[in-house]
């Protein structure tokens, strides 16, 4: 049997499922080109949340915001 | 982790009432054969497990749902039950989930229930386990559950299932929809600045655009979801209508061969187009009396001496104290210079005219280069080409309709009328996805002559930004669009990566499969699989190459996903040779944990046998009726009760003798 | 402003696909142009009987930009009635190109233009009421709408100058 690229033990945490390696990685680059490395790791959070369904409508606009406040030049 | 499939119960259903286990020893096999003559209910079998594992059937209509009624016990309600179970050894993971329909045929309703937690007990409704919430959708699920000609759907240019396969199953897709959720908050957000008269009219167009945006995403997502049954029907029909075709095998394979080459002709066609219009594009290709025109005009630009001296070098001398010539200026001999300078030409006009010039003995020359290449007569002979092959086509369609039964005829028209249906909506659903266009001056007109929802999300985006400026909400505007450009840079740079990643995963696996020296290859991962060799691109490969490809593209990224589940395949081997069932027989232990294989009797010569499964845990499953016309596989079937289970309807056979010498003979009923 | 008659959307939207050599307006609007200069024929029109489609000349059509602005200053001359000289060409010059602007043609001079492709697409559009497909409609112009353009009485140019 071939091995899968994750390690099953890594694939939660907490509440949420954690994002494909190479995803996790993108959006890390993708914030140093625009800038801001500082919002990787809230970035993340937040996908992670929204692909595990715990994003509720009501934390959305908050969890934007301090996406946003990191994002402010 | 680990998801097997460890059976499944029916009743009252269309397919026999039975109950199936993959189990040994309380485990799943790796290798589970289910053999069920023509007409059993493979079919809705596997839409059953496919509608159990995404909740498909919330969506389906009254009509939908009694046909999945048994025509001959007309009970009220059914019951179809999927049995998973999880397996994690890391996580120390071990659990059971159920998902239960239970059809009411009276009211015309199905409702699901779900097995989460054992100590819980079934709840109502369809709760996905957290570690599975990603993946039970329709676009993951039809990765590992292969209904009909799904095969080919990865492979056909125009198609996206392979690159939609992987954005669901890698959380793109999700990306895709956070974009959405940030605009509505952004927007909601900027309806509570405070604003005056003007920003108020801004404000109200911005609405305007916004909520046109919202119904061409309504108006795109109606298309979408009058595709879904379409498409489903296409491919039900396309499977049902190859299966008449099959019979006709030689005509079949006649027939293949003309629409590859009609296909090739229409590629040779759509680029010799290309070819005569870029010579159109050129003005001296056009006439000859263009040509001599614009040479004459260079001659006689060339006799005037024009462009000649710019305007501005005058200009320039008479700022100085001196002409050139060395005498003195004054204020008359100044005046007259720079009233004379304003009958010579401008720099501007100068640099035109001289390109102009340069032009005409350049584009002259690729008009002479253009023409030697004769790309309307070229044009023409490969229009002619391509009518010819279309009309073989057309034809030899025509052949193997005239030789069908009526029934088989009313068949293949649905089929060409589905296909027509299809073909148009998947055209509307281009176009409002299309983004040509200038969104300048679009944003100027009314919001409901852009009918492009790009252009539309382009549009907004500026307006945003033009009322951002005014609100001075400037930096919350550049902070969502910068986050937006993050999660597209990201989306973008994972969605490559995978591709290429999947791709040599694929082409590993392939080399495996395929015979050694098959010159066949996965080239790359666009929106479709593209086949071909040393470089070379590929259509489409033989059926068999085919299949293999698709398990290879499939057990590839189930592997990569972390998350394995079963493949699940109806009619797994038909299109393969005996050599080449062999070779994936021999391998199909190796490329995925749990393989569930939905055969009839045909299939089985140089699969079953090739089969090693780890450990011998694999299972052989007959299913058939219980009809009189069944009497002779009855009284064949082994008198121990371990290996037999008995409905009202149909019988289950786990005795791998049984199944190997189960020989189908023609049923009278179709379910 | 490049502009285009109403009615061209809707006609040509069938020659608009992604293996179709059209991929935007503006070609449509050049064969139009084609053939509105090569009858010999321009209509002056009111600005709701056009479309906009774009201010630049679009990437494809770039590198011809010259011999577009050529082509104008030729019909620009020719309908002058009068005889050709150093003067002329010049006023011409001056009325007709602009390199500020990114296509080289002043505002009338694509005023023209437009008024060319207009009469263009009303002659195309007479002959052919309904688009086939794109190649057999780039065939049909090109053996058809084309031999009827730039014929010898309607565009001709002189080859003497008089100088002045």
């Amino acid at each position: 049997m071939v091995e899968g690229n994750f390690s099953s033990k890594e694939n939660y945490i907490g509440e949420f499922m954690k994002l494909d390696k190479t995803l996790s990685e993108s959006i890390q680059e993708a914030c140093a080109q625009e800038g801001a490395p500082q919002a990787s790791p809230a970035i993340i959070r937040l996908v992670e949340r929204y692909i595990s369904n715990e994003l509720p409508d009501s934390e959305r606009s908050s969890a934007l915001q301090s996406i946003y406040n990191l994002l402010k030049e | 982790m680990l998801v097997s499939i460890s059976g499944w119960e029916s009743t009252g259903l269309r397919c026999p009432d039975t109950k199936v286990s993959f189990l040994k020893g309380g485990n799943p096999c790796g290798i589970n054969l289910v053999q069920m003559p023509n007409g059993t209910g493979k079919s809705t079998i596997i839409e059953l497990i496919s509608a159990a594992l995404t909740n498909s059937a919330s969506n389906w209509d009254t009509r939908k749902i009694r046909e999945f009624r048994s025509k001959l016990q007309e009970s009220d309600s059914g019951q179809f039950i999927l049995t998973l179970l999880l397996n994690d050894s890391d996580q120390e993971l071990n659990k059971k989930v159920v998902f239960q329909m239970d059809f009411d045929f009276v009211s015309g309703t199905v409702n699901l229930s779900t097995l989460n937690d054992s100590t819980v007990g079934l709840e109502i409704g369809w709760r996905v386990p957290r570690e599975l919430t990603a993946f039970l959708n329709s676009k993951c699920v039809e990765v590992f559950v292969f209904k009909g000609d799904k095969v080919q759907n990865l492979i056909e240019y125009g198609r996206d299932d392979a690159e939609s396969s992987i954005k669901h199953f890698f959380g793109l897709s999700h990306v895709d929809e956070i974009h959405e959720i940030v605009e509505k908050d952004f927007m909601s957000r900027q309806e509570g600045v405070r604003t005056d008269k003007g920003q108020a009219r801004q404000q109200g167009v911005l609405n305007k655009w916004v909520e046109w945006h919202k119904e061409l995403e309504r108006t795109k997502h109606d298309y979408e979801e009058k595709l879904i049954p379409l498409r489903s029907s296409y491919d039900d029909l396309r499977a049902r209508v190859s299966d008449i075709m099959d019979g006709m095998i030689q005509n079949k394979s006649q027939l293949a061969e003309y629409e590859a080459d009609r296909d090739k002709a229409k590629e040779q066609l759509s680029s010799g187009s290309q070819t005569a219009f870029a010579a159109i594009q050129n003005p001296f290709f056009i006439s000859q009396n263009i040509n001599s025109s614009m040479t004459s005009l260079k001659r006689n630009l060339d006799k005037m001496k024009l462009p000649g001296t710019s305007g501005e070098f005058f200009k320039e001398i008479a700022e100085d104290d001196a002409c050139i010539c060395g005498r003195t200026f004054d204020q008359q001999s100044r005046d007259y210079l720079l009233e004379n300078s304003q009958s010579y030409l401008s720099d501007n006009h100068i640099a035109i005219i001289n390109g102009i010039k340069s032009d005409i003995d350049n584009h002259s020359y690729l008009a002479v280069e253009q023409e030697k290449e004769k790309p309307f007569e070229k044009l023409t002979m490969l229009q002619g080409d391509y009518y010819l092959k279309d009309d073989r086509v057309t034809r030899q369609k025509t052949l193997m309709r005239d030789e069908s039964t009526p029934m088989q005829q009313l068949l293949i028209d649905e089929f060409q009328e589905v296909t027509l249906q299809k073909e148009n909506l998947e055209n509307r659903l281009k176009y409002i996805q299309n983004e040509d266009g200038d969104i300048r001056i679009m944003g100027r007109g009314s919001h409901r002559d852009c009918k492009k929802i790009p252009l539309v999300k382009k549009i907004i985006k500026a307006k945003q930004e033009e009322l951002a400026q005014i609100n001075d909400t400037v930096q919350e505007f550049n902070a969502k669009e910068k986050f937006k450009r993050i999660l597209l840079l990201a989306s973008e740079s994972t969605l490559e990566k995978l591709k290429v990643e999947l791709c040599a995963q694929s082409n590993s696996k392939l080399k495996t499969i395929l015979p050694e020296g098959t010159p066949l290859e996965i080239l790359e991962i666009k929106e479709h699989i593209q086949l071909g060799f040393n470089g070379k691109k590929q259509h489409l490969g033989s059926g068999g190459q085919n299949v293999s490809v698709a398990y290879s593209f499939a057990t590839s990224l189930l592997e990569r996903s972390g998350v394995q589940f079963p493949l699940i395949v109806d009619h797994p081997v038909t299109a393969l040779q005996e050599s080449a069932r062999r070779g994936l027989g021999q391998k199909l232990s190796s490329i995925c944990h749990q393989f569930i294989g939905f055969i009839i009797d045909t299939e089985k010569a140089g699969f079953v046998d090739s089969l090693n499964p780890v450990d011998e845990q694999a299972t052989y499953i007959t299913l058939f009726r219980n009809i009189p016309g069944n009497q002779h596989f009855i009284d064949l079937l082994p008198d121990d009760n371990q290996l037999v289970f008995k409905s009202e309807n149909a019988y289950v056979c786990t005795d791998k003798n049984f199944f190997k010498n189960f020989h189908d003979v023609e049923s009278d009923l179709s379910e | 402003m490049f502009k285009i008659h109403r009615d061209a959307k809707r006609w040509s939207d069938k020659l608009l696909y992604s293996t179709s050599p059209f991929k935007t307006q503006f070609d449509i609007y050049y064969l139009s142009f084609i053939v509105g200069i090569g009858l010999g024929r321009s209509v002056q029109f009111e600005g709701a009987m056009t479309t906009d489609i774009t201010r630049d000349v679009p990437k494809n059509f770039l590198e011809y930009r010259h011999s577009l602005a050529g082509l104008l200053l030729v019909s620009g001359l020719n309908n002058a009635g009068l005889p050709l000289n150093k003067t002329l060409v010049k006023s011409r010059v001056q009325e007709l190109l602009d390199s500020h602007s990114q296509s080289f043609l002043s505002e009338k001079a694509t005023e023209l233009m437009n008024c060319f492709a207009f009469a263009g697409f009303e002659a195309m559009r007479e002959e052919m009421p309904r688009v086939p497909e794109a190649h057999d409609f780039l065939i049909w112009y090109h053996n058809v709408m084309l031999p009827k353009c730039f014929q010898d009485d309607i565009w001709n140019f002189q080859d003497d100058i008089i100088t002045g």
